[in-house]
């Protein structure tokens, strides 16, 4: 281990950066994780597509609201369609959230709702909308899988690093033709199953 | 390893005004000064909502059953007075009794009451997220109102969604789904978002059995890893070593750090020319190494972003042998499953990558001793210059900034 005179460092990182954070407080919560059978049974629509378009959309009693549109390349679940469109709750805003009042240092619920960006390819898994018209990827995170293009070879990954795709595999035996643990998975063989697994 | 420390007086001043020591698990929160958000007293109140019943089946039992799991743990001091809120609460009247700054930003928020919801129907759960969540978001809870400079709790809320309750679900479609759970499952995740409502953070302890398709290993989960498997709620509910070290810290008992020892550190980066934030550092009893583990996470009562390295493992068997497991953060635990201060959002950043290694030296100490020593990323750990324990890898002398 090199040399490091800790005393000098320290003290101008740790002024630099208070100026920049504050401690962020957290709620936390439990999400059930999901294998792939049981985010493709819970999703109304599964498709691969490129967004096309992110936008505010207003609020729903408070919370920000914004409609996400893809262009299908690939209906895995539902009724094709050329382009999907759903409207979801907007992510953390960290800027309302946070803060204080009554002098009282409060926070907020963190949602763990998926984040879109135009361009970008992906596999959804979509629930059904609920009254309001607002619906998400199932599973939250679990439900998003980028698409990772690495020359001519693509693979996809979720925003849980696919862990627990495939545990409960003794459930279905389509499950078993895939059996890792987590990290990216080819994205054809990913398709094929997810379609096998829409069609039980 | 050499590690040159030098005391400065006025140093000394600047960082004890702006930085504490980062304990075992580690809080949810702390104070921009570094100071644990926590309640302040004892017993907790909670505040159980007055409509028990779930489609037949009276729940009450099971609440009582999660507090209990943190209640009788030895190694702190944790006590809960559950009160009747007095109202059935659903989503219709939820922020009557609940403060959330976007969802019920008009709710109490210092009423003294720190109510406690079964969402029979998941209708909460789909309020404040949406309809497609609404069997998979099991709970949520958190302190949500602090002191700012002392960071004694204020509020706290919990909900715990009860729709795919075995026997009394809400629809078939939890059971097809494979989302049926059973009353410990529901006794487990309640037992975990309690322990955030006590100002516990996440634990990663034994991350290997916790994402393997082995369930013959998943009694080694800790009751604070972030993600849940249906099925696994009988060793799920039941904190694990770093879960009690972690409930320790925050709230000891009597006698818990003199029956104990501890290893306290810093952790720098590859390079050696900065500490390193967010390094998970386990210490695993040679003889017992996944169930005898207790772990830090380095720099985690600093502010985000900080080249804080500290870290404390407290809760050490006198007499028994660590080596330390030196890791990174998993990168997939973000947000609000993830580790603060590196959950990667909110205005914090990812946890740092780096390989693991266990350390080439072990520790063993007797009880209320506390052992120095000083990690590296890439490299190893070994014996530091700070500390007040004699022997099995400690060193008398030298100075610390930070202890």
């Amino acid at each position: 281990m090199k040399k490091i005179r800790r005393i000098l460092l320290l003290p101008t990182l740790l002024l630099s950066t208070l100026a920049v954070f504050a401690g962020l407080p957290v709620h936390a919560l439990t999400v059930l994780q999901l294998n792939l059978e049981q985010l493709t049974v819970l999703s109304e629509k599964v498709f691969v597509g490129r967004c096309a378009g992110v936008e505010a959309d207003g609020d729903f009693k408070g919370h920000k609201v914004q409609k996400v549109t893809f262009e299908v390349i690939d209906m895995l679940k539902g009724e094709p369609s050329k382009t999907v469109t759903f409207r979801q709750l907007g992510t953390v805003n960290g800027g309302a959230d946070f803060g204080m009042k009554e002098g009282v240092r409060i926070q907020g619920l963190e949602r763990e709702l998926p984040r879109y960006e135009v361009g970008e390819e992906a596999v959804v898994f979509l629930g059904a909308p609920g009254g309001a018209g607002l619906t998400a990827p199932v599973g939250l995170a679990q439900g998003k899988f980028a698409v990772i293009s690495k020359g001519d070879f693509k693979t996809v990954l979720n925003g849980a690093g696919n862990r627990g795709l495939f545990i409960g595999a003794g459930k279905n035996s389509l499950l078993k033709t895939m059996s890792v643990q987590s990290g990216d998975l080819p994205y054809s063989d990913f398709v094929s199953l997810v379609k096998k697994l829409a069609a039980q | 390893m050499t590690v040159q420390r030098c005391s400065v007086a006025a140093l000394v001043v600047v960082l004890l005004s702006f930085s504490a020591l980062s304990w075992a698990i580690g809080p949810r929160n702390v104070t921009d000064s570094g100071r644990p958000v926590k309640w302040s007293s004892q017993p907790v109140r909670v505040d159980l909502e007055s409509d028990r019943d779930v489609r037949g089946k009276d729940v009450e039992a099971l609440v009582n059953a999660a507090l209990s799991e943190w209640d009788d743990v030895t190694e702190a001091n944790i006590s809960f007075d559950l009160r009747d809120l007095g109202v059935a609460v659903d989503h219709t009247n939820v922020c009557d009794v609940f403060f959330d700054p976007s969802a019920c930003p008009g709710g109490p928020l210092t009423d003294g009451t720190n109510p406690i919801v079964i969402d029979e129907d998941g209708g909460i759960v789909s309020e404040f997220f949406d309809e497609s969540s609404r069997y998979t978001v099991l709970g949520f809870a958190s302190i949500m109102g602090s002191d700012p400079d002392t960071g004694a709790a204020i509020k706290g809320e919990a909900v715990f969604n009860a729709a795919c309750l075995n026997g009394v679900e809400i629809l078939p479609g939890c059971a097809a789904a494979g989302l049926s759970f059973t009353d410990d499952d529901f006794i487990s995740f309640i037992v975990h978002e309690i322990g955030h409502f006590l100002g516990l953070d996440h634990s990663q302890v034994n991350l290997e059995e916790a994402t393997d398709a082995d369930s013959g290993n998943d009694d080694l989960i800790t009751t604070m890893y972030p993600r849940f498997l249906v099925g696994n709620g009988a060793n799920f509910k039941t904190p694990e070593k770093d879960d009690r070290a972690g409930l320790a810290q925050l709230y000891p008992a009597s006698g818990f750090a003199s029956s104990t020892w501890s290893i306290t550190g810093v952790v720098f980066n590859a390079s050696g020319s900065a500490e390193l934030q967010c390094a998970n550092l386990v210490a695993r009893n040679v003889d017992d190494p996944k169930g005898d583990a207790i772990s830090a996470l380095s720099g985690d009562f600093d502010v985000p972003g900080t080249a804080s390295g500290e870290f404390v493992i407290l809760g050490l068997t006198p007499g028994e042998t660590y080596a330390i497991d030196f890791e990174p953060i998993d990168p997939t635990a973000t947000g609000a499953s993830g580790y603060t201060p590196c959950r990667g959002s909110a205005g914090e950043p990812s946890p740092p990558q780096f390989a693991s290694f266990t350390s080439t030296d072990t520790f063993t100490e007797s009880a209320g001793a506390e052992v120095s020593v000083d990690c590296q990323a890439g490299d190893d750990c070994a014996p530091g210059s700070g500390g007040s324990g004699g022997g099995g890898g400690s060193s008398a002398g030298g100075c610390s900034l930070m202890r």
